[in-house]
């Protein structure tokens, strides 16, 4: 039997690496990733609250495919501006992305 | 007991493949390495008899995200990556990183999660379809919308500079 505190630490664990990514990295992709590995360790933290509780119920699978579609949405639409920012740019460095502050 | 040994491949799995997702020194193995942490956490989902999530992870995470990635990377990245100015601030994240995952995990080992355990129960995708067909019947529709509306938004960004 697997305690409940294994499931928050594994997710704890995801989030700490994506919070790195964002902190740590320059390319756009790159934090793209690790938006998602955090989105993951959400959804993880969800599944298995809902799966721990004293009378079971669907409500926090229901919230994690919620969650999961919501992510499919962020993710045409920010690989979209990845695109146009290579297009106009040449590279996808965030930090060579400073069109807006001039 | 067999149980833990499968959380504990599946673990290591997802962290490894999510570290190297992040450090792999070309952005496609990269996305390659993200796909495997995917499904590491879709294994997790029917450890966690959630086997619906998981086939819905499945589909759309390594379906539609990872291959969208991947197409993204080989339509953007070139041959070698520019060396980030965020290099300087690197021990630091890492410093972050590791003090959120103790402080939280320290946390959660006093609180009473360390002695809960599953009950076992019967839930199946019946159960989830009640419920987004009944109680978050709205959400589902505002969700359709949501997607509409981003792969409109999508499409209108690809064709930003054809006019």
């Amino acid at each position: 039997m697997i305690p409940l505190v294994d499931w928050i630490v594994l997710s704890t664990i995801l989030l700490a690496i994506g919070i790195y990514g964002l902190v740590a990295k320059g390319n756009a992709l790159r934090l793209f990733f690790a938006i998602e590995i955090i989105v993951n360790a959400a959804n993880l933290n969800l599944v298995a609250f809902s799966h721990y509780l004293a009378t079971p119920n669907a409500i926090g699978q229901t919230f994690a495919l919620f969650s999961i579609a919501i992510a499919a949405a962020e993710a045409a639409v920010g690989l979209a501006i990845v695109v146009v920012a290579f297009r106009l740019n040449k590279n996808v460095d965030v930090f060579r992305l400073r069109k807006l502050k001039h | 007991m067999n149980e833990e040994i499968i959380f504990a491949a599946l673990a290591a799995l997802t962290i490894v493949a999510a570290i190297v997702s992040l450090e792999a020194r070309q952005v496609v193995y990269g996305a390659i390495s993200l796909a495997f942490s995917f499904l590491g956490v879709a294994g997790l989902f029917i450890l966690l008899n959630a086997t619906f999530v998981a086939l819905f992870q499945i589909i759309v995470y390594i379906g539609a995200i990872a291959v969208l990635i991947l197409f993204t990377v080989m339509l953007v990245t070139k041959d070698v990556e520019a060396e980030s100015k965020r290099e300087p601030i690197r021990p630091f994240a890492i410093l972050i990183a590791v003090a959120l995952a103790v402080v939280v995990s320290l946390v959660a080992s006093f609180s009473n999660f360390t002695n809960t355990y599953a009950v076992s129960s019967n839930l199946t995708v019946a159960n989830i379809g009640a419920l987004l067909t009944g109680e978050y019947s709205f959400a589902l529709e505002i969700l359709a919308l949501i997607l509409g509306a981003s792969i409109v938004g999508a499409l209108t960004l690809a064709k930003l500079d054809k006019e």
